[in-house]
């Protein structure tokens, strides 16, 4: 399979490069436009970005996999991650966790048959202040399109879910 | 001060560039240290290495040794966490390798943490002919992945994934299939045996002996091995601490060395009897040769061998000179490099690289032409890779795309045979633009006048047409050139093999005469000699008109001094070039010939005319390691020795001086080229009283004003770069710092008109311009290199292609093709790729069923006489 942008997404390639000294270095906005543009990174994107940029794809590889909010399978309408790090290991990220894993009937990266959530278990959000941690992505909202949920309980994830779904319901 | 463990500590330890772990080191600490390689930048990754800095715990390798410090590498609490650190690592990762014995002599059981061994499940992989992976031993040290990026350049590995998940990754597919180029140098840093290679696995068992370090013979660029052995097997084969290949390696010096115990070796003596090639005992051999000699002297010839020793090339020519009076003497330099010399001596004084390899890293830009270095000259192709990384600029001029000339900042892709349009053009412009050092034309250099009225009809504007490099590009490379502090250039056998060779050299030294870039630090005209000893050959005087030192034969000073030193008058009549001895054994004049260590059949151009050469002489011996088409032809073989077996000297395309030491003792009866040469010597009825080579090269020391201060126990380390006027003298890096050894110090600039070759006026429609050439995998006839795994990296001639040019004949990679002109036909197995342009073919000359040199051509170099392998036209089809 070859990829390649659109116009629309080539501009808008131009503009980052021109803004750093050199290629090379605007590899992480490249990547998240590849992700816009083709609505995740396969391996393609990944070797496409590394040839507009001068990176060889082994390094595109590199960064795309250490990222979590790089994603590398297809994700459904809400990607929700759940951290499971130390601060929120501690206090009871795994179990929420599992409860999801449960309730939406998916493995850990895994998408539910209609498509509204990919559920995935992550490394610290940088939110270990208020620990557990969750973030949801949404690929409709362009406002809003990643939103932190902290200090999170079962309980509290349950109505998450719930008002989620109603959104999707609600905005297709 | 800085005191470790109580020790005080030598003072270059503290200068600012030694880490708190090298000062540990230098008084005899031990701190185990996983991820650190002083080959490769600091990781800091594993922190195995801590200590304690003023009671502070710090990771050794990545802490700066500064005065005042207080270190303990031992105390209860390092050790404690040492210990933690290793449970943790074995917890996740069978490590074996030096981290593994390190692990197992700490006591480090792997009972403490529940065993994790998410490792168990990464990839492993033995599709490569060396490689070996099982990342389930890898403690992400990632030395690796720094080898791989900052000695090679070639970036095959990154580290994928994050927390428990992280993995070394060389991507998607079998690990052949990656851009993996097999030098080596991961398997030889992975602490852990994670990637290993299969020397490691054939010598598991076996205990180490000895390790020699000595020169490796794959090419000019000359790198220091340090070969481990036990008994008679090589265990592994590590780069040495040297100036040239600071511990790099390439495929070649590292791994292609099985083919010394190949069965195919010749082993004994042969003599044709009855028309079939007999083994016999070592007197009758030589005895027939030296009589055969002797009736046909002086109407003989030694055609010396550019991959053998200093002293047996020295020894080569005073046989033949001496004993039968004639200089019909020559070597493969006629076939690579002779040009390089010859322009070089006519321009500059001195037919010889005027810098080193380190100057590589000193320059800003580069101009490389004719050079696939990355290829031909591995390890410094990975030297230039670096450098470009790190900030040089490179202008590459090449017909063909090669990997340099695809990361070059500007790639002057000229017409096949057109170097001389292009680079008068070059200089034009610098004149034209007034991109000119004047006060260096002005103390150091003669004939600008003229030059500047004779360049002024090359501008640029003018040469495009010939050249198809636009002008607005060549004027671009004229001012980055000129622009730079120190600009530098490199070229290889694209710039010499050719009709105007030794001119197109001229022209380089023009460029760098222009601009003052001769004489200095980063600058210079540097020839990427081709063999091993291509350059010692030739310093030794393996050449028609001209004796050990360049000394020439015409000269009636020169004859005196060399008849009083060998005790034989000394031949008047300047000799025969390797195409003259063709041209006169087809003439019946030449009777008998000996070659030394060339397969002139596989290698030299137009071989049906060098077949019919070698059948009419009516004697032929030749000394060799493998039987070859040449081999096959001759009436007396002798069995010599590869450069592991022997000792001796060979000088690299920089000129240093280095030593070769013999590792295994010669197969069968096989015996040291120099030993051969002694012996025939003596049968010829000059006796030599050389009993080690080391003599040879005092004798040497002593006809050569070069060598003056060159001696055996001088070379031990780096060697030395000639000249080497005194015993005293430390060896010349940089050439005519002061001036040039011409008639009044100065160099000169040389006005050359471009002229066509005329191969081209044998162009038919439908033809293809043949360029010829090597690959990574083998080294020229691929005597020795097919002979080892090599072979299944490259297992038949390739023949690149333009996609127009194959599409027009219907034509796929891997098809098999035919070759064919006026001179024969070749085959080649297709690939397709746009790092030819349209119109030209790319095919290697390395398996002797491609028959690539049926189809060279008889054009040569108008001064040195150097066939232009690099142009002729073929007709293509499939096969
Ligand atoms: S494979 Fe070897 S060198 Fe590479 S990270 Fe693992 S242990 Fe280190
Ligand atoms: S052998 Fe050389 S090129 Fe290949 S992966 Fe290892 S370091 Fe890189
Ligand atoms: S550990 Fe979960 S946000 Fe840091
Ligand atoms: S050797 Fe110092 S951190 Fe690994």
């Amino acid at each position: 399979m070859s990829l390649a942008f659109s116009d629309a997404a080539m501009r808008r390639f131009e503009k980052i490069v021109s803004r750093y000294p050199n290629k090379q270095a605007a590899l992480l906005p490249v990547l998240h436009l590849a992700q816009e543009e083709f609505g995740y990174v396969p391996p393609e994107a990944m070797e496409y970005v590394g040839a507009l940029l001068g990176v060889p794809p082994i390094k595109v590889q590199h960064v795309a996999t250490f990222y979590t909010m790089y994603n590398l399978k297809p994700v459904g309408r809400f990607h929700v991650q759940v951290c499971t790090n130390i601060a929120c290991y501690l206090t009871g990220g795994p179990e929420i966790f599992a409860h999801l894993k449960r309730k939406l009937g998916v493995e850990n990266k895994g998408t539910t048959a209609d498509g509204v959530f990919t559920l995935e278990e992550v490394e610290c959000l940088a939110a270990c202040g208020n620990a557990p941690a969750i973030q949801v992505n949404d690929k409709h909202d362009h406002e809003w399109p990643i939103v932190y949920h902290e200090d999170q309980t079962v309980a509290k994830v349950d109505a998450l879910i719930a008002d989620l779904r109603k959104k999707a319901s609600a905005s297709p | 001060m800085l005191t470790i463990d109580g020790k005080s500590i030598p003072l270059a330890c503290v200068d600012g560039r030694h880490t708190v772990l090298d000062a540990a080191r230098a008084v005899g600490a031990h701190v185990p240290a996983f991820c650190s390689d002083r080959r490769v930048t600091t990781g800091g990754h594993c922190r195995m290495c801590m200590v304690e800095v003023d009671g502070r715990v710090v990771a050794a390798c990545a802490t700066a040794a500064r005065d005042g410090q207080t270190v303990r590498t031992d105390t209860p609490r390092l050790k404690a966490y040492r210990q933690d650190l290793g449970e943790l690592v074995v917890s996740e990762a069978a490590a074996g390798g030096r981290a593994g014995a390190e692990l197992a002599t700490m006591g480090v059981t792997g009972e403490r943490y529940p065993l994790r061994r998410v490792a168990a499940g990464r990839p492993r992989d033995e599709s490569h002919p060396y490689l070996r992976l099982d990342l389930n031993a890898c403690i992400l040290c990632r030395l690796c992945v720094r080898a791989c990026d900052e000695l090679q350049g070639q970036f095959v590995y990154a580290v994928t994934g994050r927390g428990a998940s992280t993995h070394i990754s060389w991507g998607e597919g079998a690990f052949k299939d990656s851009p993996c180029v097999s030098c080596g140098a991961c398997a030889s840093i992975c602490p852990t045996g994670a990637i290993t290679d299969r020397d490691r696995e054939r010598s598991a068992g076996l205990i180490e002996d000895r390790v020699v370090q000595t020169t490796c013979s794959y090419c000019g660029v000359g790198c220091q091995l340090a070969v481990h052995a036990a008994g008679e097997h090589i265990l592994r084969i590590e780069g040495a601490r040297s100036p040239v290949n600071h511990e790099h390696l390439c495929v070649k010096g590292r791994y292609a060395h099985t083919f010394v115990h190949h069965e195919d070796r010749l082993r004994e003596p042969l003599m044709r009897k009855s028309g079939v090639l007999t083994p016999v005992t070592w007197r009758e051999a030589l005895d027939r040769v030296a009589s055969e000699l002797r009736a046909a002297a002086p109407n003989v010839a030694m055609l010396s061998s550019s991959r053998c020793t200093n002293e047996e090339n020295y020894l080569a020519q005073k046989w033949f000179r001496a004993a039968f009076d004639t200089n019909n003497v020559d070597c493969c330099a006629r076939v690579c490099h002779a040009p390089s010399a010859a322009g070089m001596r006519a321009t500059l004084g001195t037919g010889a690289a005027t810098n080193s390899l380190e100057d590589l890293e000193r320059c800003d830009v580069l101009l490389l032409s004719g050079s696939n270095t990355t290829e031909s000259h591995p390890v410094t192709g990975a030297r230039i890779k670096q450098a470009v990384l790190g900030g040089t600029r490179l202008i590459v001029v090449d017909p063909r795309r090669t990997e340099l000339a695809r990361m070059a900042d500007l790639h002057l892709r000229l017409e096949p045979g057109t170097n001389v349009a292009l680079l008068n053009s070059l200089a034009a412009a610098l004149v034209d633009e007034g991109l000119l050092d004047r006060a260096f034309l002005e103390t150091r250099v003669e004939g600008f006048e003229a030059y500047a009225r004779f360049i002024s009809a090359c501008l640029p504007e003018d040469m495009e047409a010939i050249t198809g490099v636009p002008a607005s590009q060549v004027r671009r490379a004229a001012r980055m050139y000129a622009g730079a502090a120190r600009p530098m250039q490199a070229h290889g056998l694209g710039m010499t093999e050719h009709f105007q060779g030794s001119e197109g050299v001229m022209l380089l030294c023009n460029l760098a005469l222009l601009v003052g870039a001769v004489g200095r630090e980063g600058v210079g005209v540097n020839p990427l000699r081709g063999q091993n000893n291509v350059q010692g050959a030739a310093d030794m005087g393996c050449q028609p008109d001209s004796t050990t030192g360049y000394q020439r034969v015409d000269d009636p000073a020169v004859r005196a001094k060399f008849t009083a030193a060998w005790g034989r008058p000394f031949p008047e009549r300047e000799g025969l070039t390797l195409p003259q001895m063709y041209d006169a054994a087809r003439r019946g004049e030449l009777k008998a010939m000996y070659i030394f260590g060339e397969d002139v059949v596989q290698t030299d151009p137009d071989a049906h005319s060098v077949v019919a050469a070698l059948r009419a002489l009516d004697f032929l011996a030749v000394q060799e390691i493998f039987p070859s088409r040449t081999s096959a032809l001759a009436h007396v073989v002798l069995p010599g020795a590869s450069f592991l077996e022997k000792d001796g000297t060979f000088t690299n395309g920089e000129r240093r001086i280095q030593r070769v030491r013999q590792v295994l003792d010669p197969v069968g009866d096989a015996r040291p080229d120099w030993r051969i040469l002694c012996d025939l010597m003596a049968a010829s009825g000059f006796p030599q009283p050389f009993t080690r080579p080391s003599e040879i090269m005092d004798e040497i020391a002593r006809v050569h004003p070069g060598f003056t201060g060159v001696s055996y126990p001088r070379l031990v380390r780096n060697g030395l770069q000639w000249p080497v006027p005194s015993a005293e003298h430390p060896g010349t890096p940089i050439l005519h710092r002061e001036s040039f050894p011409l008639p009044g110090g100065k160099a000169r600039l040389v006005c050359v008109e471009y002229r066509r070759s005329p191969t081209l006026d044998a162009r038919r429609g439908g033809d293809l311009m043949l360029i010829t050439g090597r690959v990574l995998a083998h080294y020229n006839s691929g005597s020795m290199t097919r002979r080892t795994p090599n072979a299944t990296l490259e297992p038949a001639d390739r023949l690149q292609m333009h996609p127009t040019d194959a599409d027009a004949r219907g034509l796929r990679t891997g098809d098999v093709v035919r070759l064919e002109n006026r001179f024969g036909e070749a085959t080649g197995c297709v690939e397709v790729t746009d790092a030819v342009a349209p119109g030209t073919v790319f095919l290697t000359f390395h398996h002797p069923e491609s028959n690539t040199n049926f189809v060279t051509s008889d054009v040569q170099d108008r001064i040195a006489g150097c066939p232009e392998y690099k142009l002729v036209p073929v007709a293509v089809s499939r096969a």
